[in-house]
């Protein structure tokens, strides 16, 4: 039965308490005395204890001596030897490493062994690498070389792609330039239509100002003219008044005249054509004075209306004058509309242009792209080429190196014996 | 009673009167016996004596009874003495110049002296003047004044019946004092005529009560009779005679009116025209009012015609026979063969030619005076003067002739320059129709010719330029040994004639058509210049002109490239009248011209444009008479 | 009672008795009359009878005075003429007894027969039938 060590120890350590158990048991059963019970229990545990221990102990400590001067042999190098314990009925870790240590010597027996072969093997292909290594590497050298000609020549076209590319770059700017400059005209030229615009609708706006101001004006002035019109009627009215008034007055002179042809009969009817003719000339002196009053009222009208014409006629110029600003306004919004269309359209060429120089080079770009890329490419080329040289010179180094190790580990290994001295290496 | 209203158309109707009995008389000169002609004629006096007592024109209510019985005593025996006739005619010739008198307001001439006169188998009949001079004025004293009781005591076989003044008053209680005074004037106007009442029968059924009531009287009852019968008469107090007062006349001074007779036919369609005109006007107020203008010119149309229409039927008013103004003549020519001692028969012809009023009214004395020339110096001892009258187109042609001596052209011709009124190359130039109008030149008349127009101041000249102011014209034919005929020609309506209207310094006159030979414009360059005088050429005839502006003292202007002349005839040659441009040519209503603007030389008359300007009318012979400067006896032309 | 018509000539006041006048017609358009004499101003159409328009004050011999509007047509009764004034005042009554004989001195054109006093003021009466009279002969 395999008992660990440990286990062995534990049960070492439970045989011991339980020792000191039974025995603390025991010992009042011995009837041994108290004070001394515990002194004998636990004297008798360590008893117990000091037996199993010297037992196992015993065994184990044999075990570890034995592998111990195994662990010398080896160290010494001989592998030619297992390690050898004796068995024992409670077989622990010991065996468990007498066993893994005699694997390991296997092992390292077969190890050795490869090791002896492998080297060997190794040491001479590197040797042949090594003469390899050294082929590649000049064939390297020559395509290097090439490789650097042909980047040399990509370069120059490159050069040149580039210088074109930048040409066109420039033209392309240029043609922004102009596209913006036209771009800018046309926002400047769309600000001036809407600054013209503003001012044409100020200007409009004004126009209806005064327009209205103006129209408001002529009412006035009509209105003073239909009054100054409305006084003239009555003073017309007033003449015809007057006429009938001298009429009248002609008329009851005429019927005195009459009525003193009728005599007697006619008394009554002078009385009242007398009558009448006081009443005509009243009126006429009445119509007269009405006449006067007019006559100041349409002098004042007149006035008035005077100068009402003299303010039209400012205003007609303020707007003649708007008028005309007005029309400025719409040529210059004309104007600018036509700037603006232009630019526009130059914007639009410009663009037109610039989209075309731009795709000139995207081309060129294209071109300059595979141009670069081929330099690039034969660069890589080269760059790998060389890479490849100097892995290749990596490689032979690594090869040499790795011979060297070889015939170190040769060296190393030497000293191992796996099998009974017979063979030299 | 105021009857001076009626005093017109009493002269008018009396003087129609007159004129039938003087036709009826000569008439009866030729067929004495004729019954018809009686009547009529004692009808005549009767009608003029009725209507003068009403008037109460006494003296003529008188003679007309006079002449009305001397009728009267004819119809019974049936025939009328030449001597008769003659004593009649004198009767309406002192009847006419009563009228004269009565239109004069003058008070009634005497006829006492007629009525006193010899009766008409002693009177004798050669060589009795029947001149119509006004009776001498003798003194009152032989006028029959019928006193209270006394009757009239008359030389005369035909009694001049009983004229009676009665006063009658009438009770003072008296019922109905007016409608008694009515009763009474009916019951005295059984016994006689009643020429006057006051107050008159108008005034007495207007209700005007008088107690005193005097009467005028013509009765064959004596005094007494007259008064018997009254004071039979209820509510009559007293009846006393006494003398005849004059009726008062009314001093006022009328404007004479004239009548005139219209036929009834004529009236009725003034009637009609009158109402068409009233619907019309109605018709144009409701159109104008509703502002349908078509309505309004459709009765504007109908104004129009119906104003001419109108038009036509006042001219018709004014139209007269010419017999009117003919009937005269046989009688002149009578009584002025009688004196010259010559046998004149007088045949006139004027059928039914109507002319205007005015016209008919200037025509008379021309046509007396022609007549008379015809029997004085025309008719040598024996033969006939005959007036005729006809329509040539639109002129009335009216024709004294007589079949006498004729007129001697050459002696015309010799006279005219011996007076100084031609040089004898002017003379030698003239044709024979210009000689004879010579005849008609004023400076022509010799003054053995003067008087025999019997005072009157009538000559050819006279003739002529009324004939030519009536807008006619005098044409001379005569033949040595056959005799010579006057003709007359005349518009049928002097108030309506053509006028050539010309402006002379803006202002626009007219030229009668009739006196417009021509009226051209000449080109400046054709007037020439002869002497002082401008000239011009036309149909080989050398025509002076003269700017009319000029004659009118108005100021001239220049003409342009072509100057307006109007040719017109003066004293026998034909003359350019200048003036600054025409105007048109009108046909004018002739407006007569009353003082003072009848005393403007060479105006004749004027006429209302239908714009409402007044133009006046000249007459360019007696315009040219006047003319400034011009020796008026001398023709114009030129010296060779 | 009569009554008479002040107008006045000039700056003088004349009276026509209303008797002689058939009316007063204001502003009558006036026509040339050929050959009139200068006293006279035209002629004027009153109710279809043409009437010429004496020139009172330029006749009676106010050669500065105008005249006014007013033409005062005379009865037909009387003449066929119509008298253009200085200006029409007014129609008053009056007596006829109560009419001046007219100072020596103020006769010597002869057209006015009397003076009608009033209110302080002396009308001289026009002689208008002495006036018609000298017209007809001129």
């Amino acid at each position: 039965m395999r008992v660990e060590i440990s286990y062995k120890f534990i049960l070492g350590f439970i045989f011991v308490v339980a020792s000191i158990v039974i025995l603390d048991l025991v010992v009042p059963m011995l009837g041994v005395p108290e004070e001394f019970q515990q002194i004998v229990s636990m004297g008798g545990a360590l008893l117990v204890g000091l037996i199993l221990g010297s037992i196992f102990s015993r065994a184990f400590t044999a075990n570890i001596r034995r592998l111990n001067i195994a662990a010398e042999r080896l160290g010494q190098g001989d592998l030619s030897q297992d390690i050898v314990i004796p068995s024992s009925s409670f077989p622990d870790e010991t065996q468990d490493l007498t066993h893994s240590l005699n694997r390991v010597l296997d092992n390292l027996r077969e190890l050795v062994g490869y090791i002896r072969t492998s080297s060997t093997r190794v040491a001479d292909s590197a040797q042949g690498l090594s003469a390899t290594a050294e082929q590649v590497s000049a064939s390297s050298h020559e395509v290097a070389g090439t490789i650097e000609q042909i980047t040399r020549g990509a370069e120059t076209q490159a050069e040149m792609v580039e210088k074109s590319s930048r040409v066109i770059k420039e033209m392309a700017v240029s043609i922004d330039l102009v596209a913006s400059s036209a771009g800018k005209l046309s926002r400047s030229a769309a600000e001036t239509v809407t600054t013209a615009q503003q001012g044409g609708d100020v200007a409009r706006e004004t126009t209806a100002l005064m327009k209205q101001v103006l129209e408001d004006f002529e009412e006035n002035g009509e209105q003073i003219a239909a009054f100054g019109g409305q006084v003239q009627k009555i003073g017309k009215i007033v003449d015809v008044i007057t006429g009938i008034a001298g009429k009248t007055n002609l008329l009851a002179l005429n019927a005195t005249i009459e009525a003193a042809r009728a005599g007697e009969y006619g008394r009554g009817f002078a009385v009242v054509a007398e009558e009448i003719r006081k009443l005509a000339d009243s009126t006429s002196e009445s119509a007269a004075e009405i006449t006067r009053v007019i006559e100041s009222i349409r002098e004042e009208n007149q006035r008035v209306q005077n100068s009402m014409q003299q303010n039209m006629t400012e205003m007609d110029k303020g707007r003649s004058a708007l008028n005309s600003t007005g029309s400025s306004f719409d040529a210059i919004i004309k104007d600018a509309n036509v700037t603006q269309s232009k630019a526009t359209s130059i914007a639009e060429l410009a663009e037109n242009q610039t989209a075309g120089a731009r795709s000139m080079v995207t081309a060129i770009e294209e071109i300059s792209r595979v141009v670069t890329d081929n330099a690039a490419a034969t660069e890589e080329v080269s760059a790998a080429s060389e890479e490849q040289t100097a892995s290749m010179e990596e490689m032979a180094h690594a090869a040499q190196g790795l011979s060297a190790l070889a015939d170190e580990l040769l060296e190393r290994v030497k000293c191992f014996q796996i099998e009974e001295p017979t063979d030299e290496v | 009673m105021d009857m001076s209203k009626y005093r017109g158309m009493f002269l008018s109707e009396t003087a129609e009167h007159l004129k039938k009995m003087s036709a009826l008389l000569l008439a009866l000169e030729n067929d004495p016996a004729d019954r018809d002609g009686i009547d009529a004629l004692f009808r005549e006096a009767h009608s003029i004596k009725g209507m003068a007592a009403s008037m109460g024109y006494d003296r003529t209510a008188e003679l007309a009874h006079h002449l009305e019985d001397l009728m009267d005593g004819f119809r019974q025996s049936g025939v009328v003495p030449p001597e008769a006739v003659d004593r009649l005619l004198a009767g309406t010739d002192l009847l006419e110049g009563l009228l004269e008198d009565i239109s004069a307001e003058r008070d009634e001439r005497e006829i006492a002296d007629f009525l006193t006169s010899p009766a008409p188998s002693k009177k004798e009949v050669e060589g009795t003047s029947v001149s119509v001079e006004p009776l001498p004025e003798k003194a009152d004293d032989e006028q029959p004044e019928i006193e209270a009781e006394a009757s009239e005591e008359s030389s005369s076989e035909i009694v001049a019946s009983g004229r009676l003044q009665l006063v009658i008053e009438l009770a003072e209680d008296a019922a109905a004092p007016a409608a008694r005074a009515l009763i009474m004037l009916r019951e005295i106007g059984r016994m006689g005529t009643v020429l006057n009442s006051r107050p008159g029968e108008e005034q007495l059924r207007k209700g005007e009560a008088a107690r005193k009531i005097e009467i005028t009287l013509q009765s064959d009852r004596s005094a007494d009779e007259v008064r018997a019968s009254l004071l039979v008469m209820a509510d009559v107090e007293r009846v006393g005679f006494a003398a005849p007062v004059a009726e008062p006349r009314a001093r006022r001074r009328e404007d004479g009116s004239r009548t005139v007779r219209v036929r009834t036919e004529l009236l009725d369609q003034f009637i009609n025209l009158t109402g068409e005109l009233i619907t019309n006007r109605y018709m144009l107020q409701t159109s104008v009012r509703e502002e349908s203008w078509q309505e309004t010119r459709a009765g504007l149309d109908r104004l129009s015609r119906l104003v001419t229409d109108l038009h036509h039927h006042v001219l018709q008013v004014r139209m007269m026979p010419l017999e009117s103004v003919t009937g005269r003549l046989p009688r002149v020519v009578r009584d002025l063969a009688r004196k010259c001692g010559k046998e004149v028969n007088f045949c006139h012809e004027v059928a039914d030619i109507e002319l205007d009023r005015a016209i008919l009214e200037h025509l008379s004395d021309p046509l007396t005076h022609m007549v008379r020339n015809a029997v004085d110096h025309g008719i040598e001892s024996q033969g006939e003067v005959s007036v005729s009258a006809w329509r040539e187109k639109d002129l009335v042609v009216v024709e004294v002739g007589d079949d006498g001596r004729g007129m001697d052209v050459e002696s015309i011709r010799q006279k005219a320059i011996e007076k100084g009124l031609l040089s004898p190359v002017q003379a030698r130039g003239l044709r024979e129709r210009e000689v004879l109008q010579l005849v008609c030149h004023p400076g022509f008349s010799t003054a053995a010719q003067v008087t025999e127009t019997s005072g009157r101041g009538v000559g050819m000249d006279v003739v002529k330029a009324e004939v030519e102011a009536l807008g006619g014209t005098l044409d001379i034919i005569t033949s040595p040994g056959e005799g010579t005929r006057i003709q007359l020609k005349l518009p049928v309506s002097v108030a309506i004639i053509q006028i050539l209207l010309v402006e002379c310094d803006g202002k626009t006159l007219g030229i009668p058509i009739t006196r417009v030979q021509r009226a051209l414009e000449i080109e400046r360059s054709e007037v020439r210049s002869s002497g002082r005088q401008m000239v011009v050429p036309l149909d080989h005839e050398m025509v002076p002109l003269i700017s009319l502006n000029k004659v009118l003292k108005l100021p001239t202007h220049a003409t342009g490239e072509t100057v307006p002349v109007v040719v017109t005839e003066f004293r026998g040659r034909r003359l350019g009248l200048v003036v600054d441009r025409f105007a048109g040519q009108r046909e004018a209503f002739v407006k007569t011209l009353a003082s003072p603007l009848d005393r403007l030389s060479g105006v004749s008359g004027a006429t209302i444009l239908g714009d409402g300007s007044l133009i006046f009318i000249l007459d360019p012979q007696a315009l040219l008479d006047g003319g400034p400067g011009r020796a008026t006896n001398r023709l114009v032309g030129e010296d060779a | 009672m009569e009554k008479v018509l002040i107008f006045t000539l000039g700056d003088e006041r004349y009276g026509l008795e209303v008797a002689h006048i058939q009316e007063i017609v204001e502003s009558p358009p006036l026509f040339y009359i050929p050959r009139a004499p200068g006293h006279y101003r035209g002629a004027l159409n009153f109710h279809g009878t043409i009437l010429p328009v004496l020139d009172l004050p330029l006749y009676l011999g106010f050669s500065q005075a105008e005249c006014g509007e007013r033409v005062v047509v005379l009865p037909p009764s009387l003449g066929t003429l119509a008298l253009a004034v200085t200006a029409i005042e007014r129609i008053v009554p009056f007596e006829s007894d109560s009419l001046l004989p007219v100072p020596q001195e103020r006769l010597g054109h002869g057209y006015i027969r009397a003076a009608l006093e009033r209110e302080g003021d002396v009308i001289n009466m026009l002689d208008i039938e002495r006036l018609l009279t000298t017209l007809d002969q001129a």
